[in-house]
């Protein structure tokens, strides 16, 4: 993680960067939600650390995946790319059932 | 007395009742109406000017997602000041909602019906409240035609309060209320945000998480003086993986539980979290006498109380929750 540049461009957020630059080294085949990025870095503003992740996620450091959970299992169903690419209807494997997908069983993570 | 219904509960105005020493229990609304609130309005022991702040106070407290923000240290004083808020209102033309509340019923943009002064835990705060009209879904039938199933959902428009209560400590709530379609409320939050803008830039405050306070009440089950009883929680970690444990019924305590607890307390200390938990606030002396529903969910600085509840009772529970955040 280019640490210097990300500071530059989010100043106001030098010591989170500094703590996700520590998390990230430290982490493999983890994943994060903004929620949880967000208590253990604890930002300034999670804006700025969202900003942040989406530079590390252009530059390839991370991956963003977009989660489709079971509603009963909360266990996840599959993950996508991009919210383009997720069906309106998916197979949940933890209820053999087919089930719509809607916002609320989404889940969006980092991962590293 | 229809409107109290849908702005409270029975329970909510028997705990009103009750402090104002007059018969309070009813098992149904017509018991409350005929036994208790009309011999109280005929012997002048409530008047019809209580019953209306009781209904004020139901719009205000409960049935909503509240999302907390602190302000930053040196802005607490300007944003507090009382003569700053009336100059912001004057300018953007809300001077009605200085003097009275603004009577309105479903307008058809959100509007501010009332700022004013008040005391929470006898403390100074200051009080921006918001109506809006919405549109909830409700289910209504089902049919099948040929080869095809065609369900129909009948649109509502429902009176909807929301309200910005910020405290002298620069304690910021944003108090949404609650949805019947859904458990996201970003949408809602962002135009209360951007509607009080002037009165309460969300540049000068940050997000109060309450991920300490998922965890202490956790903790808290052990101790003599528990505050709360578990329903559910959902427990994750980072590599993914999901622990969900829920009880049997509605009154039980997953605590009572000693499998599911310890299992719990194995996952924390493997490095877990807690994502989202129902809990139910313990009644307490002096304060009310049954139990508070919250939902800790969403968002790190959000919960619910799902139940219409009084002003006393709100307080209480969000007191005993910065308590458990510290």
């Amino acid at each position: 993680m280019n640490l210097e540049s990300l500071t530059a461009k989010y100043p106001s957020e030098r010591q989170s960067l500094r703590k996700l630059a520590e998390l990230l080294s430290s982490s493999e085949n983890q994943e994060f939600t903004l929620n949880r990025l967000s208590d253990l870095v604890e930002p300034n503003s999670k804006e700025a650390l969202a900003g942040a992740l989406g530079e590390l996620v252009r530059s390839g450091e991370i991956k963003f995946v977009i989660r489709v959970i079971s509603p009963r299992a909360q266990g996840g169903i599959k993950d996508f790319e991009s919210i383009e690419q997720v069906p309106a209807v998916v197979y949940d494997r933890y209820t053999d059932t087919q089930v719509e997908v809607t916002a609320e069983n989404l889940r969006l993570l980092y991962r590293t | 007395m229809t409107l109290l219904e849908r702005a409270t509960t029975l329970g909510v105005l028997s705990e009103y009742l009750k402090a104002k020493q007059l018969p309070h229990s009813a098992g149904s609304w017509e018991e409350m109406r005929e036994k208790r609130v009309l011999p109280a309005i005929s012997k002048q022991k409530l008047t019809f000017k209580d019953l209306f702040a009781l209904l004020a106070e139901g719009e205000e407290f409960g049935r909503n997602h509240t999302f907390l923000y602190q302000a930053k240290q040196g802005e607490i004083k300007k944003l507090f000041d009382m003569a700053r808020i009336r100059s912001i209102a004057k300018r953007l033309g809300h001077e009605r909602a200085l003097e009275n509340p603004v009577l309105v019923d479903l307008p058809p943009q959100p509007t501010i019906v009332e700022i004013r002064g008040e005391h929470s835990s006898d403390r100074e705060c200051r009080v921006i409240k918001v109506v809006e009209r919405r549109e909830e879904r409700r289910f209504d039938s089902e049919k099948i035609q040929g080869n095809r199933v065609l369900r129909e959902w009948v649109i509502d428009e429902v009176r909807a309060v929301n309200l910005a209560r910020l405290h002298a400590s620069g304690l910021l709530e944003i108090r949404i209320q609650s949805r019947a379609n859904s458990t996201l409320y970003k949408t809602e939050l962002n135009q209360m945000l951007t509607m009080l803008k002037d009165y309460v830039p969300p540049a000068s405050f940050r997000e109060i998480s309450l991920t300490k306070a998922k965890h202490a009440l956790w903790q808290n089950r052990v101790e003599k003086n528990r505050r709360v009883r578990f329903s559910d929680s959902i427990m994750r970690n980072d590599s993914g993986t999901t622990l969900l444990a829920s009880t049997g019924g509605e009154q039980a305590d997953l605590f009572r539980d000693s499998g599911a607890s310890s299992s719990i307390d194995t996952f924390l200390r493997h490095g877990a979290y807690c994502d989202s938990s129902n809990i139910w606030w313990l009644p307490r002396k002096g304060v009310t006498e049954r139990e508070i529903h919250m939902r800790l969910s969403g968002e790190n600085n959000e919960f619910a109380i799902t139940a219409a509840c009084t002003r006393k009772e709100y307080d209480y529970v969000l007191n005993e929750l910065r308590v458990f955040n510290r």
